[in-house]
Formats: structure tokens, sequence, C-alpha cells
């Protein structure tokens, strides 16, 4: 069994166990009717807002999508928001651009947008020359997205998604520009950045947890329980730990070991 | 909106941002050529690169991936330069390659540069003996996940093309089993995050890292798990390998101008304090004025 | 519907193939595994052909038709035909794109300074958002002013000179506070990312199709 099984992988194994059995016993119950709580998130709570904003002043919507590659969950993250947030721009009767780094992300976005516009009732409004592939390279991209920020003047602007060095240089351009501003992204580094220039920022989880707070679809909000308790448990065990090395410090290889 | 409206306005209020980015602008100018004599105490971050290649037995291989690109070459190629120039000074043997693009010409100029100044020491080092550049793989995460299951399978060529069959420093290198040190440097994703990920924490080989400074907050929890043994972060990391080397190049020059900006850059912050304290008590004073005669 | 079950199919047989990759020690899943990887290689760099023909599609009618902001429109295209011909030119001639080539000539000379130039307006924002944003509203505001003042000060060498508190504090804060809530913040999106990753491989988000 240990020549098939790769034991060196244990640990995550069984903590990928225990995560997907508290998954499954959140969705089993909220199918029994059981209503799972999800705290108010500021910055998805004001997209509407914001969209309503643009709608008033005349002016797009500008949606970034982050700037890596559909392979990065947080691109996926994003795109599940953008769905929302076209759905929104359809029935405000506004319009939606979406720039982005990267041909596949391009091709599922213009999916996204289409449908969701379709959804609506608004087939008619979409426009698929406003998604726009701009560059791959960082930098050539962020330079064309603050050129459509300077141009084509959006009155909101959103960021859901990977973002790396150019998180400063978009949310600076855009708050020059006059743009409400709404972030979410999981890259830890450039979260300071965000929360300097925006109006309201997603940090890291909240991120992940925006497309459930859109939806209150059971199924979704059920990860979202299923890794809040296991952040619970995780803490726990750091406690614990912390407890244990302290008590005996020669368990503390051991414990490196298990973890 | 109208609470968004007011916070903005106070946030932007005082000055004209053009002054700032004038008055940065005028400081880099003027104190870029002027000497300020600055004494350094390397970081155990960095003492810890420096540490990790002094103690490989000679003879040993360093993977060196150079994810970054001309963007960030102001921070990260000192750096790049001071690790090759330790590396191959050491007599240890260097396999390079890029998870961008642009990465592989970067290779090329540094390994280029560190061998001429090399040679002119008596050093002679040799291309497919010494190093060698392995060029890009695209496909981010995958591609490191791939390097980390065979190098030869991912890499079949060289940059220029050659077989690796045919290059003698590739001869029984396989994966991370025949690696010395995993070195990485890196500006974003994918970077030094998904090579921790990817093969770090599967094949359990030693790393160590140089980052640009905005992603260097990031390294700190890796760096107190001993899952990297050091890392260099920004050009200040640069500057400390520079002189722990003896070699001073352009990072120690660039502290001259960082260290005046990082100043120039509190007084602002001190400035914008003043206005706002100053912007509250003149709305006080105009409440209670208000009052006052009502 | 087949269209719409198919990919969630595909994603869950893939993502389940990953997965056990990392799990399970049999030849038969390593090679799997790997040659999913090798597809995802080759469909990533096809994927630049698809951004080729999305440029040209859109900006060339701009640029025909004299719309709004077409001179920008016309710089991009005739960038990357540039770009694109001179490269194939130094295949076709040389052999290679490497060091002597016109590629290369044009990546050194007009690509690197013009994303160093980009990178850099990074200085001049961070000087304006630092004077925006490290404002003394309130106690944890002064925390971060505080803080932030304190690292600005240690992790130059001019600050060394000063006093060699500076530095040392600067470490306490990187090594303590800052560790201690990137540690927190970065378990905390591992299981965000975990809870989404799941989500996609079991086909209860797919935002891949059409972002449902």
């Amino acid at each position: 069994m240990s020549s098939i099984f790769n034991v060196s992988h244990l640990n995550v194994f069984l903590a990928l166990f225990l995560f997907t059995a508290l998954f499954i016993s959140f969705l089993f119950l909220s199918r029994k009717g059981r209503t799972l709580y999800l705290r108010r998130l500021d910055g998805v709570a004001a997209i509407e807002e914001a969209v309503g904003r643009a709608t008033e002043m005349g002016r797009p919507v500008l949606f970034v999508p982050g700037i890596d590659n559909i392979d990065e969950i947080q691109t996926l993250a994003g795109i599940a928001v953008l769905s929302h947030v076209a759905r929104t721009v359809a029935r405000f009767d506004c319009s939606l651009i979406v720039p982005t780094r990267n041909a596949i992300v391009l091709s599922v976005c213009e999916e996204t947008v289409k449908e969701s516009f379709t959804a609506a009732g608004r087939p008619d409004a979409y426009k698929s020359d406003n998604i726009r592939y701009l560059s791959d390279d960082q930098f050539a991209f962020t330079a064309a997205v603050d050129g459509i920020m300077l141009r084509e003047k959006p009155a909101t602007n959103i960021y859901m998604g990977a973002f790396y060095a150019e998180a400063l240089i978009l949310s600076e351009t855009g708050f020059a520009s006059g743009a409400i501003q709404v972030a979410g992204t999981a890259s830890i580094a450039q979260l300071p950045f965000f929360v300097a220039a925006c109006d309201y920022t997603l940090l890291a989880e909240e991120f992940y947890a925006a497309s459930a707070y859109l939806s209150r679809d059971p199924k979704v909000l059920s990860s979202i329980k299923a890794s809040d308790y296991f952040k619970i448990i995780t803490i726990a065990v750091i406690i614990l730990g912390i407890v244990l090395a302290n008590l005996n410090p020669e368990a503390v290889p051991l414990l490196q070991k298990l973890f | 909106m109208q609470n968004v409206k007011l916070e903005r306005e106070m946030k932007s209020g005082g000055l004209d941002k053009r002054w700032i980015f004038l008055a940065v602008g005028a400081l880099v100018l003027a104190f870029l050529k002027l000497p300020l004599h600055l004494s350094y105490a390397p970081n155990q971050k960095t003492l810890g690169v420096y540490k990790a290649i002094e103690g490989l037995p000679s003879g040993s291989i360093v993977y060196l991936s150079a994810d970054y690109g001309p963007s960030s070459k102001a921070e990260l190629l000192p750096m790049h330069r001071a690790l090759v120039y330790h590396i191959l000074n050491r007599d240890l043997k260097i396999i390079a390659s890029s998870v961008w693009d642009s990465g592989p010409p970067l290779i090329d100029m540094v390994f280029k540069e560190v061998c001429e100044e090399l040679k002119k020491q008596g050093k002679e080092k040799k291309y497919g003996i010494d190093y060698v550049n392995l060029g890009y793989k695209s496909g981010q995460d995958v591609a490191i996940a791939k390097i980390g299951t065979s190098i030869p399978e991912t890499f079949p060529r060289d940059y220029l093309g050659t077989s690796v069959n045919q290059i003698p420093l590739m001869n029984g290198v396989i994966n991370f089993s025949q690696i010395g040190l995993l070195c990485n440097l890196s500006v974003g994703s994918p970077g030094a995050r998904q090579w921790l990920q990817q093969v770090q924490t599967r094949y359990k080989v030693r790393m160590v890292a140089g980052v640009t400074a905005v992603m260097a907050p990031d390294l700190y929890s890796f760096y107190q798990s001993r899952q990297i043994e050091g890392f260099l972060g920004g050009l200040v990391g640069a500057a400390e390998y520079e002189y722990l080397l003896k070699r001073p190049g352009f990072a120690m020059s660039g502290m001259n101008v960082q260290s005046l900006t990082h100043f120039l850059i509190l007084g602002f912050v001190l400035l914008g304090n003043i206005l706002f304290v100053s912007e509250i008590l003149r709305q006080r004073k105009a409440k209670e004025m208000k009052s006052t005669s009502t | 519907m087949v269209k719409d079950k198919v990919p969630v199919y595909i994603t869950i047989v893939v993502g389940v193939f990953m997965i056990l990759k990392f799990f399970v020690q049999l030849d038969f899943i390593k090679v799997v595994a790997d040659e999913l990887e090798q597809w995802c290689l080759v469909v990533f760099a096809l994927a630049i052909i698809l951004g080729v023909a999305n440029i040209l599609r859109l900006n060339l009618r701009i640029v025909l038709r004299r719309e709004k902001d077409w001179p920008y429109k016309l710089v991009v295209v005739v960038s990357m035909g540039v770009m694109i011909l001179v490269g194939i030119a130094d295949l076709a001639i040389h052999g290679d794109i490497s060091t002597g080539s016109g590629f290369q000539y044009l990546f050194q000379y007009i690509l690197t300074p013009l994303s160093a130039a980009m990178f850099a307006l990074l200085a001049f924002y961070i000087a304006s958002a630092a004077f925006r944003a490290f404002r003394a509203r309130n106690i944890r505001a002064i925390l971060l002013l505080v803080s932030g003042a304190l690292v600005m000060i240690g992790r130059v060498p001019i600050g060394a000179s000063l006093s060699p508190i500076f530095p040392r504090l600067s470490d306490w804060i990187m090594t303590v506070p800052n560790a201690a809530g990137q540690r927190g913040l970065i378990i905390g999106a591992a299981m965000g990312m975990i809870a989404t990753g799941l989500r996609v491989i079991f086909g209860i988000e797919r935002p891949y199709l059409r972002g449902e």
C-alpha cells in the first residue's frame, strides 16, 4: 500500500479529506433546508450602486479580471464575479469594457459576458468589441488599460483577480480619472496598494467568497462554510502546536515531521 | 456613495500630486552620481543566501530560474549578476532557465558579462561545461511542475537549439535530486511562490530566492519555516549581496538615491499629516463659529 | 445538454487525475497526468494565435474606418506587424532570434526601456499613494504610519548610519507582526483557493463555461 500511496503527502491527504468531508456535510445541511449565513461584504454590495452611478453618468464600467492565466484560481473567481457584474450592467443598460491579458481568458470572458447579457434579456446590448485582448506583456497591458481609463473615462473600475506590480499603477490612474473603484484579489503583496487607492477592497478569502455572496447558491455557500470551519480547526491545531512545543521542545522535530 | 465622495476629497486634498512627482524626479536626477559612503549591515536573509552558496561543495549544480522581464531589470539584474558571479567564482555549475518569455535573453546577457569579468581574473568558464541556458518554457505553474518531474524532458534543447544530450553539463541530470540548490529570481507569477509549491515542497530541494521589494514581505513566512534558506529583497538585498562579495555594482550606487527618496517620501507623509490636521482644525473652528453665531 | 455537460466531465476527470498524481505513485496515473500537462503547455502556446487574431480584428477595423482614437490603434497594429516580420526574417535568414538579431535589437532597445519606464512609474505612484494613505486618523492609522516610517528608515543603509536601532526595529516589524499577518492572510487565501478549486473540479461552479 505504501508503495502506491505517497506517504510523505499523507498530511495533505488527511487535510483535503477533512475539508471535503466538511464541504459535503454543509451541502447536506443546506439541502435539508438549513440557511447558511454569510456576513455582508461591503465591496460586493457596492457593485450595484457603482454600476448605477456609471449609468447615471453615461459612462462605461471597466472590469479587469486580473492579469493571470485561466489556470489561476483567482482568474476563475474573477470571471465568476464578472458574470454577475455583466448581468447588472445589462439590467442597467450600461456598457461594460473587459480588457484581458491572455487570449484564453479573452475567449472565456466573451462567452461569459454574452451569456450574462442574454440571461438578463439584453442580447442586443452585447458588444464583442468591448471584450479586448490587449497584450501578453504585463506593462504593455497596464499601459493599454491606463489608456482606456484616460480616454474612455469609465465611471466605475472593478479589479477582480490576480494582480502583481501593475496593481498600484492601475488603481492610481483610476483614482486620478475620478472613477469609483472596487478591488478584490488574493495577491497579498498587492492588497496594500488596492486598499490605499480603491474605495472598496475584498481581501483574499473575501474575494473568493464574492461569487457565493452574489449567487447565494447553497452549493457555493457550503464551500465557504467548510473553509471557515477548517480555519477554526487550523487555529486549534496551531494553538495545540504552540502549547506542545513550549511544554516539550524536544517534540518540535516530530511536530515538524507531522506537518 | 456620498461617504465615498467625501472620503475621496479628504484623501486627495492638500497638494497636487504633480509636485510630488517633480520632487521625486528631481531628487533621483540630482543624487544619481553623488556618493554617500553608506555603511551596510546585511541582514540574516541576505546572509542565508550567501551561506547557502558558500556551503556548496565544489562542482555542485545550482538551478537558476530567472523569472523576470525588462520591467524589473533595475531591481533584479544587479542581484542576478552578483549571484551568477558568486556561483561561477566558487567553481559551481549553473543550469539556467526561465518561465517568463523575456527571461532567456537576460540570462544570456548576464552569463556573457560575468564570464568576461571572470576571464579578466584568469578564470575561464565554458558554455555547456560550467553553465547552460535552457531557454524559456511556456505554461507557468504547469511548466514548473514539469521541470520538477524531469528537466531534460521539459527542455529537450537549450536556448541555442542544441540537444541537451550533447551538453556535458546535462549528463546525468534528470531532476532535482542532482541539483544542489534552487535559486529563483522573480517579480511576480510564475515566481518564487510557484517554485515553492511545485518543486521545493514536493522534492525538498534547498532553495534561495531573489525578489523585488514588493514581493519580499510574502517570503518571510517561508523563510521562518525554513522552506527557503534566505532571500534578497529588492535593490537593498542586491546591494547587501554586492557588499558581501566585495564587488560594488549598480545596486550599491543605487542605494544613495533610494535612501534619500525614502526620506523624501517620509517628508511628504509628514506634510500630508500637517495639512490633514490643519484642515480638521479649520473645519472645527468654522463649526464653532457657526454655532456661536446661531 | 451535451454542450454543457462535456466540459464539466472533462474538468472533473482532469482535476481528479492531477490530484491523484500528487498522492498516488502508480505509473498509469503519472503517465496520463504528464501527458495532460504537455497538452496544457501546447494549448497555452497556441493561444497566442487567438490573441493576435483578436488584436487584428478589433484594431484594423477601427483604423480602416478612421473611428475614434484610430492613430493609437495604428501604432498597435504596426508595432505588432514589425516585431512579427522581423522575427520571421531573422529565423529565415539567421536561423535564430538570439543575441545580434534584429528581433533582439528591437527587444533590447525598444521593449526593454519602455517596460522599465512603466515599472519606474511605481516609484512616483508610491510617493503619491503614501502621501494620501498615511494619515493619522485614528489609533490604527497611527500604528500603520509609525511602523511604515520605521521600516522605510530601517531598510536603507542611511538608517543604519543614523542608528543601529532602526534596522533592528525594521527587521522585528517585518519578521514578527508582518509575517504573522501575512501567514494569516496566506492561510485564509489558501482556504479560499481550495474551496474555489473544489467547486470548479466538482462542477458546482463553472466560470470557464459562460461564467456560471
